[in-house]
């Protein structure tokens, strides 16, 4: 790599942190601020992991390969468990009734529909899966 | 104009002109191949609004704006709403009932030099009341009451580990009472439909302090096993 230039590695460790902190901002916020908390914690969970999904998308282009799927799929449900306790081991007591379900759930709904969407992403755009 | 709204709004506006700056410079630098640096400009900006987000979201959680310390239940007596400090959640409601408060106590286990303190807390900046038109005395003492069911139950602990010997002490009980105390407070919400019906939540009161009376003995919080 030359010198001042910014490796693949960078944009994805930078970009994955700064993108999961934002999503788990929302998460909080969503359930702070809606009136259907439940439902909210769905619907942020899964748009916040589209457009960590897209802007990762914009980015690689073509090179954005299954590869890089399985790992930022990974990286968001695993990182969004872990932030959350960090989270309850910071500011909170106890763990919130129900939360792991509320996770688990938005994670099992969560993987499909990245996976769908990045292989019609690269469908509609690229011609190629 | 509610705080969180204004909150919101200069957080929002903060980050407009990042926002726009970024716009610029990618639309930019992206025509002159020079796309990696302004991704990773773009990370570090989305990094610290995350921050700042979350920030926002702990405040409702523990208020740190308006923090106190929490308050040992040797102090209980000197609890006022005044010490709910906590920031309400704009839809909280308790089954659309707005006339409400929310109280947080725990118990405290720390171990050394062979002896157990076992400390009840009340946490005024994570309790707070709905409404201030509701805060009267009926719904501070059944607030109240919550805190006294934690100190019975940390009575209970302190009563076990008074006679566990040293030697072979175990923590799980302390979990086991932990859930107890969840299973009690949720009955006693239950029961006093949160302290509405008077004549439920005297009976209440008075099954707790007679609880509370009879672990007189374990009021202190340090503990020395046998």
């Amino acid at each position: 790599m030359q010198p001042g230039k910014v490796s693949d590695t960078t944009i994805l460790t930078t970009g994955i942190l700064a993108w999961l902190l934002l999503a788990f901002a929302s998460l909080k916020l969503s359930v702070i601020y809606a009136k259907n908390p439940t439902l909210a914690y769905l619907l942020a969970y899964n748009i916040s992991s589209f457009i960590f999904l897209i802007y990762f998308i914009g980015y690689f282009k073509t090179r954005f390969t299954f590869k890089y799927l399985v790992l930022l799929v990974t990286a968001y449900n695993a990182g969004i468990n872990v932030l959350h306790l960090i989270y309850n081991k910071l500011f909170l007591l106890a763990s919130p009734p129900a939360e792991f379900k509320q996770i688990f759930t938005s994670c099992v709904l969560n993987i499909p529909l990245m996976v769908i969407t990045w292989a019609l992403l690269r469908w509609f755009i690229y011609r190629k899966i | 104009m509610q705080p969180h709204i204004i909150i919101l709004t200069i957080v929002g506006l903060a980050f407009i002109p990042e926002v726009i700056w970024i716009f610029q410079l990618f639309r930019s630098k992206a025509q002159e191949g020079n796309l990696p640096k302004v991704t990773l400009r773009i990370n570090i900006v989305v990094f610290v609004l995350g921050l700042v987000l979350i920030g926002l979201a702990v405040v409702y959680d523990v208020n740190y704006l308006h923090y106190k310390s929490p308050i040992e239940y040797k102090d209980w007596k000197q609890i006022t709403w005044s010490d709910f400090r906590a920031i309400k959640r704009p839809y909280h409601t308790l089954e659309g009932n707005q006339t409400f408060a929310y109280i947080v106590s725990d118990i405290d286990v720390t171990e050394s030099d062979g002896q157990v303190a076992v400390r009840t807390y009340f946490h005024p900046s994570r309790s707070y009341t709905y409404s201030e038109e509701s805060a009267g005395q009926d719904l501070l003492q059944h607030e109240l009451y919550h805190l006294h069911i934690t100190e019975y139950i940390a009575r209970e602990i302190r009563k076990e580990y008074s006679t566990y010997k040293s030697d072979d002490r175990s923590e799980n009980f302390v979990n086991a009472y932990l859930q107890r105390e969840d299973i009690l407070q949720a009955k006693y919400d239950q029961e006093t439909a949160h302290g509405i019906p008077l004549g439920k939540q005297r009976s209440w009161q008075n099954r707790i302090d007679s609880c509370l009376s009879s672990l007189e003995e374990y009021s202190v919080s340090v503990v020395k096993p046998k």
